[in-house]
This record gives C-alpha cells, structure tokens and sequence, in this order.
C-alpha cells in the first residue's frame, strides 16, 4: 500500500540525519574551485595576466611542491576524509521507531530512557533519583544505587526490563542491562 | 500487590538501632550514639554505649563485659533485620563507658 511505503520512508527520514548540508557545502566549494580554475585558464587563453598564478605555473609547481602546496594537499584530503565517513555513517538521529499497524510512531532516546528508568524504579521499589538510564541505539543501560540493606537482584530488574522493551517492539531493537551499583545510600 | 512503596528515612533508622541497641544492651536510649553506613549495598552499624557490668569483686557475677557485648552484637543485627527489613554487614559496638551495678541480696 502506497500509504505504508510513506510511513517507511518518513520514519527513515525522522531516525536518520540528512546528508543535504554536507552536501551543500562540498559542492559549494566543488563550484568555487571549478570557477576558479575557468577563470585562470581564461585569462591565460586571452594572454592576460594571472590573478594568482597561471595553469603551466600552477602544473610545473607540482612537479616539486612548496611547504603550502603540501599543507594545502593535506587539508583537501582531510576534508575528503570526512565527507566519505558522512557519506558512509547511517547518520542516526537518537530516536527509535515504535511498532504500530496503523501509524507511524518515532520516539526519542530520552522518552525511552525516562521510560526504563520507571519501570526499573517501579520493580526495585527506590526513589526515582536512584535510576540512571542511557539509550544508546542497541543498548538500554540502566543503573540502579540501592537501599542499604536491601537486596536488588539486577537479572530480575533486566527481566521486567526486557520484558517492556518487548512489548515495544522497537527498531532497531533495543537490549536492557540494568546493573545495581556497588554502594548504596542508607536512608531511601 | 499494593502499588506504591515504603520509604525509610535514614533518622528514622539511626532511631530505630538506637533503641534495637539500648534494649539489647541494658542501657537509656539516650546514652547510645548510632551511626550507620552502606557497606557494599549492605547496612553497617556502628554503636557507641555504655555497659552495665557486675562489680569486679562481685561473688558469682555473670558474664563478662566482652560476653555480654558480643552476645548484643548478633541480637542488634537479628533485630534490625527483622523490625527494618534491613541485611546487616556488620554491627560495631564501641563501649564508652561501663555502668556498675550492685546486684541486691535476696531478702
């Protein structure tokens, strides 16, 4: 259906970042090189003089390159270095997507994380100050500071976890690991 | 189950081992001084009291004082855990000052 293949798509643009302004600006700089280069070879064809340095200069000087020449080469290779990893990195945005049979539903990392935070609370029966949550895009990692005195077991804390992750259904699919910290706090 | 949660503060529990303390050490709750911190997730007590002891020249006194005191040290620690809910590491009696009392003839 026409409909869900628009929902895929608009939820891929929501999860993803847009390589538009990476694009913009190496092409920018592709066209102000290119006018550049036009210009100089112009003025040479015309038997003027250059505005920095003529093309056969420009070719003999490569033969044997300046310190600046050099430097410069190193830069434009950077710059290339980085626009190939924008290129290549999904570019995700900290958001996961919510399965649903009728909508498309987008959810940030943090309402994820406030989310895990209440659950764990809920089970391990502590303050909310005493949860720590951080989602990554694979990895849901909750840290829990017990009472003193009370036990927490943390694989029944990663149970319930997983358990509600589960029922989310969330792509890409998100792995709960609740650990107890070391040190409690005596009062609660 | 009942939604919801119960929430110790921490004075509430220093009152609760000072009195656990007094009772198990025979002494005022006044005189008992109770501090109390995490011990790798688990509840250390550390008590500061004085103790009732039977004169040195006494005929037929009970226990010792170092008897006496390390007898409380588990009955705080089971006491704790049961009225609290608490897991006891460690129970530390420091004893600050010994209260002797003369034990009456029966008449």
């Amino acid at each position: 259906m026409t409909e869900q293949k628009l929902y895929r798509r608009l939820v891929r643009r929501s999860l993803h970042r847009s390589r538009s302004a990476a694009i913009v600006a190496a092409l920018v700089g592709v066209i102000l090189v290119a006018a550049y280069v036009g210009t100089e070879a112009t003025l040479a064809a015309l038997g003027r003089g250059p505005l920095l340095v003529t093309p056969d200069a420009a070719l003999a000087s490569s033969e044997n390159p300046t310190v600046i020449l050099l430097v410069a080469a190193g830069a434009a290779a950077l710059v290339g270095i980085v626009l190939v990893i924008l290129a290549i990195v999904p570019g995700r945005r900290g958001r996961h997507e919510v399965a649903n049979e009728r909508l498309a539903v987008v959810v940030d990392d943090a309402v994820l994380a406030g989310a895990l935070s209440r659950v764990v609370r809920r089970e391990a029966a502590v303050a909310e100050s005493r949860v720590r949550t951080v989602v990554s895009a694979r990895r849901g990692l909750v840290t829990v500071t017990p009472t003193s005195g009370v036990l927490l077991n943390a694989s029944a804390l990663t149970a319930s976890a997983k358990e509600y992750l589960d029922a989310l259904e969330l792509s890409p699919a998100v792995r709960a690991d609740v650990s107890v910290a070391r040190n409690g706090v005596v009062g609660s | 189950m009942v939604a919801g949660r119960v929430a110790i503060t921490e004075r509430a529990l220093e009152r609760t081992v000072m009195a656990i303390a007094a009772g198990h050490l025979r002494v005022p709750i006044t005189a008992v001084r109770v501090q109390l911190a995490d011990d790798a997730g688990l509840l250390a007590v550390a008590v500061t009291a004085p103790v009732r002891t039977a004169p040195l020249r006494a005929p037929g006194r009970g226990d010792g004082m170092v008897t006496v005191v390390q007898g409380a040290r588990s009955g705080i620690r089971d006491d704790i855990t049961i009225i609290t809910g608490r897991t006891v590491s460690r129970v530390s009696i420091t004893v600050s000052r010994a209260e002797v009392f003369e034990e009456k003839r029966a008449r």
